[in-house]
């Protein structure tokens, strides 16, 4: 969004020598304010409340050193990275199959739409009971869920981005003896990459939803265990540590995407110029 | 043999006659350039011949073997470049390449001397989008020339160029033609162009499309296109063709001279 900004903002720098740099620290300035506003109201609500079970900031950031010294806080960290990590990377997986496989063939589009938006627009935690009965209570069922959830914005995107590339190209893939899987490769999934990252995007959320669900309707474990767990004990600060953990992780896996995403796709950004 | 045969070629869009029975045979290193009106079916039948478009009758026979999907010792340039547009220069002329079992790396160094050929040489980084027109259409010559097929089908991949430009790349084109051979199938609206480039050179008309001449280019190669425009007998066959796009019947007498050679 900043970029689109910066762009139609071009003229008024141009005739104000220096104008640039100002306008780039003005906007560092209001995106660090706004960063620290929330804490910084949360703070002082927590000291005027006088409540045991309203905590603030400092507490909780307190709370988490004494986390991460214990060893408890990166035990609970690791088995929930490796719950999302492995989920998001199976959902991406099947996700970019059957979303090309839409994308490219009219017929698989036409005998799998209708699971596709059904399943799109049905809450998917409704599932997990039952999913939970088929699969246990184990690693694999956690996966599963999360794999779930990261599969829908992947494939939609996929689907969406590869049904937008010109026909043209197919034709040129044909007249080179190019093979299906080679049109994939250098034809499909490049065109269709900034629709994927989008997808991608969205994923990281759903797939955080989806580990804290996970964690919490089968075995306990992971971050969601520590939140159940301290929740349970009325320790307010204790169990905001992981989810301010979690909210991190999604901040940072956004960021760094919508930084892949201008880096990996120049043309899209630029042809525009 | 790297020869095309069109027999009795009929191409129907729907309703709409593109072209009944055409009959072309180009030799194995023939240069045949194809020259008609807008809208004649160049394009299609160059296509065709490519093995991407559907006959409605008729047959192809591309190095002895009926043609039906496209082949890989045949490369075509496309009208409208058709560059990948999340490739650089050197990764687009590389295509090809790539396809045929290359590794990145080798493919894009076989792909440099190709992306000099064109004059590209320092902007082998640059997305077409970076590009003009005319560069982004020689990228497209590039590309098809990189594979070394045995034919070459051309659809006016000199038509986004600038007159200077055009000249140098016809020059090019010449040279890398007699220092390879290869069988050419070159569509274009220049006359000019058609007989520096050509052995024959074949007149299309429009509504119906069909092949209403074809015309030999008497020059001997290697030849010096500045010489050529010189020469009277340029004029003459300029003339003839001239004549032949405007749909005019021939004097018998031109007819006489361009079969006689
Ligand atoms: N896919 C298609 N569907 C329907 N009609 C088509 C299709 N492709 C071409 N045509 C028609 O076939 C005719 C010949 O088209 P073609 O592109 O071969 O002409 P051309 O000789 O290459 O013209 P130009 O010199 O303008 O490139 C035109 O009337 C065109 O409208
Ligand atoms: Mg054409």
């Amino acid at each position: 969004m900043t970029r689109v900004t910066d762009r139609i903002r071009t003229p008024s720098r141009v005739s104000r020598p220096g104008g640039r740099r100002g306008r780039a620290n003005q906007q560092q300035l209001l995106w660090w304010s706004g960063l620290l506003i929330v804490p910084v109201i949360w703070q002082l609500y927590s000291m005027v409340a006088d409540s045991t079970l309203i905590v603030g900031p400092i507490e909780v950031a307190e709370a988490a050193v004494e986390m991460a010294v214990d060893g408890e806080l990166l035990q609970a960290a690791g088995q929930s990275g490796l719950v999302f990590l492995t989920g998001i990377a199976a959902g991406t997986a099947v996700g970019l199959a059957i979303g090309i496989l839409v994308g490219r063939f009219r017929t698989m589009d036409v005998m799998l739409d209708p699971y596709i938006s059904a399943l799109f627009a049905t809450p998917l935690v409704a599932v997990v009971p039952i999913l939970i009965v088929a699969l246990g209570f184990g690693f694999g069922a956690k996966v599963v869920i999360v794999a779930m959830f990261a599969f829908f914005p992947v494939a939609i995107n996929t689907a969406a981005g590869v049904r937008g590339i010109p026909r043209e190209f197919d034709e040129l893939a044909r007249s080179f003896c190019s093979s299906e899987l080679q049109a994939w490769r250098d034809i499909l999934v490049p065109g269709a990459l900034p629709y994927i990252v989008t997808g991608l995007r969205l994923a990281v959320g759903r797939s955080l939803i989806a580990v804290v669900v996970a964690e919490f309707s089968t075995a306990v474990t992971g971050l969601g265990f520590l939140i159940l767990r301290y929740s349970r004990r009325f320790d307010m600060a204790e169990s905001l540590v992981p989810v301010v953990l979690l909210m991190l992780t999604g901040f940072v896996f956004y960021t760094l995407l919508k930084r892949v995403e201008a880096r990996l796709a120049p043309w899209i950004l630029r042809t525009s110029e | 043999m790297a020869n095309v045969d069109i027999k009795d070629l009929s191409k129907h869009f729907g309703s709409l006659g593109v072209f009944d029975d055409i009959n072309l045979h180009v030799d194995d290193n023939e240069f045949v350039s194809i020259l008609g009106p807008s809208g004649c079916g160049k394009t299609t039948l160059l296509r065709i011949v490519a093995g991407i478009e559907d006959t409605t009758a008729g047959s192809v026979i591309v190095a002895g073997e009926e043609s039906r999907k496209p082949r890989p010792d045949t490369a075509l340039v496309f009208q409208n470049f058709r560059l990948l547009p999340w490739r650089t220069v050197e990764d687009n002329v590389a295509y090809g390449l790539r396809l045929r079992g290359r590794s990145k790396a080798e493919a894009r160094s076989l792909a440099q001397p190709y992306v000099m050929m064109v004059g590209l040489a320092g902007r082998e980084k640059k997305y077409p989008y970076q590009l003009s027109g005319g560069m982004q259409q020689r990228v497209g010559l590039a590309r098809a020339l990189a594979v070394q097929p045995d034919i070459l089908l051309m659809d006016e991949p000199f038509g986004a160029l600038d007159a200077q430009t055009r000249e140098l790349m016809q020059d090019e084109l010449l040279r890398i033609w007699s220092a390879d051979r290869k069988t050419v199938m070159f569509v274009t609206h220049s006359i000019d162009e058609a007989i520096v480039l050509s052995d024959r050179v074949v007149v299309m008309q429009s509504d119906p499309g069909r092949i209403v001449e074809h015309i030999p280019v008497p020059f001997d190669r290697p030849r010096d296109a500045a010489a050529m425009r010189a020469d009277p007998r340029f004029t003459t066959l300029r003339a003839e063709m001239w004549a032949l796009l405007r749909q005019e019947p021939l004097s018998s007498d031109m007819t006489h001279r361009a079969t006689g050679e």
